[in-house]
């Protein structure tokens, strides 16, 4: 429930945990993405990106804590809403692009499919080829073409970008872009490669561990946080500031420290590009505690 | 979704009316063969193996319709309800088929629907072929193939009522490993016990049945060798009564089921 003042919010995952066996996915995870925004769900291999995209979506039930989606849990209710892209963009091979696409139209009430056969006319796809026989960039944009056909509020990405070419990359993510500008549609999208995301998203969360590092809005994290630059010798410079992560390379060091204002002198302190300051996010190897950096 | 559930279903499909229409063709063929015998022999109507004990290719032919109906309700259960749902989790299409804007429990439902229709129609066509048209002709190598008998009881609804236990189980433990040979060989392995407990819970309910009616005989005809042919009627349709309800209770508690990653 929000008020009146505050921003819809499309996702809420409240304490979220979930184990594979001996092995722990997610760790207590809670963030929110607010309706509207482009969200990019960052983390290295194995970080419980994808866990928490199923918990999300309702293909997983985790063990434990709350996923909400436009305000309920995940439903038959709200699943119209939701469109989603597993990772390799999984579709039935025996079918033609489309049979794909008549399918879409048998199973979900709002879809629009002048859209999606735009979406996929773009491609240069042929209807009558087997989804078996296409390519990876091609079964990727198909795959998107369904979840957008679907008219979501909210769309959830697990890695599309992954296997694709850099013009399919460029290609797939115009088409996503010009969805959330139309429609103002919600997206999650996860990566492990900070470049893909870094020019479309305005939120980002980190996960490292099965845990959330960071959840924040672009801006703001920006904002509240400095690069600090020198010799090995003033590291003490950095004594009673947070230090996200440090590293040491010969007789220098460069550490992300969340601060709004630059340090102490004796040290050259700058704004962190997006990338720095998500690397400094993935790199960091201690558990921290979340940090939830919220717009001004 | 039943375009979707029939369009996935469709190899299983065709495999199971194949093996369908093979094995009624050899119901019916091997039938022939041992009235060619009875009809050698001048005794074509001949119900008695004291009389008319097929020999040679006629009792292969029994053999051959013998082990039609005890294997292939298993066979038809096994191939309509092993790539069910395994498949689609081996192959992750479960993550686009549950996105859409179908709940899993219509998804499950349907395509159970459609599998243990298509299995119910396959085996009753075998079953009904054997029932109507071979059982005259195996009767009279009973004693030989005794021990395929329990298999099939010469009962349709016993015969269906395998498959469509079969289908359920293959189908949830389909979604509970998401692997196709796992589950196949799970069920290949669990089906027979689950027929076993079944049969169980059968001869418990005739018992109770038993003492309730203070031990009426409720045998009929006169003792004929062609009594054996409906004589385990009444435990065959307890007993497929009873399957029918497990496999009625596997698809209703389908949908909750997950594997360790849903």
């Amino acid at each position: 429930m929000h008020t009146s003042d505050a921003p819809p919010v499309a996702v809420a995952a409240e304490g979220v945990s979930h184990r594979y066996g001996a092995t722990t996915a997610l760790r207590e995870c809670s963030f929110s993405v607010p309706a509207g925004a482009v969200v990019a769900l960052l983390g290295r291999n194995g970080a419980g990106k994808s866990t928490l995209m199923r918990a999300i979506v309702g293909l997983l039930r985790p063990e434990s804590g709350r996923v909400d989606v436009f305000g309920q849990p995940i439903s038959a209710e709200v699943l119209p809403r939701v469109g989603y892209v597993a990772q390799q963009a999984p579709l039935y091979p025996m079918l033609t692009v489309a049979q794909t696409l008549r399918l879409g139209a048998r199973l979900n009430p709002r879809w629009d499919d002048a859209y999606a056969r735009r979406l996929v006319d773009a491609g240069a796809l042929r209807p009558t080829a087997k989804v078996g026989s296409l390519a990876v960039g091609q079964r990727a944009r198909l795959a998107l073409a369904m979840a957008l056909g679907k008219r979501p509020d909210l769309l959830v990405l697990d890695e599309p970008l992954a296997s694709l070419d850099p013009v399919a990359r460029t290609e797939l993510l115009g088409a996503l872009m010009a969805a959330v500008a139309e429609r103002g549609t919600t997206v999650l999208i996860s990566t492990h490669v900070v470049a893909d995301v870094q020019d479309v998203c305005d939120h980002v969360v980190v996960l490292g561990d099965g845990r959330v590092r960071l959840t924040a809005a672009v801006e703001p994290a920006l904002a509240e946080h400095r690069i600090a630059v020198g010799a090995t010798s003033d590291l003490g410079a950095l004594d009673g500031l947070e230090v996200v992560e440090r590293r040491r390379d010969g007789r220098e060091f460069t550490a992300l420290v969340r601060t709004a204002a630059p340090g102490p002198d004796g040290v050259s302190w700058h704004r962190p590009t997006l990338e720095e300051l998500l690397l400094g996010y993935l790199r960091a190897e201690t558990p921290q505690p979340t940090r939830e950096v919220s717009a001004a | 979704m039943t375009w979707l559930a029939l369009r996935l279903l469709r190899p299983y499909l065709i495999v199971a009316v194949t093996v369908t229409a093979a094995a009624t063709a050899y119901v019916l063929y091997g039938a022939t063969v041992v009235q060619g015998q009875l009809d050698a022999a001048g005794m074509p109507d001949c119900l008695d193996p004291n009389f008319c004990y097929p020999a040679g290719a006629a009792l292969d032919a029994v053999f051959g319709m013998e082990l039609v109906a005890a294997f292939v309700p298993p066979l038809l259960g096994l191939v309509l309800g092993v790539a069910l749902f395994a498949r689609e989790r081996e192959h992750n299409t479960i993550a686009f088929a549950l996105t859409q804007s179908v709940s899993r429990r219509r998804w499950v439902y349907v395509k159970f629907g459609w599998a243990l229709a298509a299995g119910l129609a396959c085996t009753a066509t075998v079953a009904s072929a054997h029932r109507l048209v071979a059982t005259r002709y195996t009767v009279l190598a009973n004693d030989t193939y005794e021990l395929l008998y329990p298999l099939h009881l010469n009962n349709i609804g016993y015969m269906v009522a395998q498959t469509l236990l079969l289908v359920a189980l293959a189908g949830v433990v389909g979604l509970s490993t998401g692997r196709t040979l796992q589950t196949l060989v799970l069920s290949a392995l669990t089906g027979p016990v689950a027929w076993l407990v079944t049969a169980g819970v059968s001869v418990l309910c005739m018992y109770a049945v038993f003492l309730l009616t203070g031990g009426t005989d409720t045998t009929t005809g006169d003792g004929g060798f062609a009594d054996d042919i409906s004589m385990m009627d009444p435990f065959a349709y307890l007993v497929g009564a009873v399957a029918i309800i497990a496999a009625t209770a596997l698809v209703l508690l389908a949908p909750r089921v997950r594997g360790r990653d849903t």
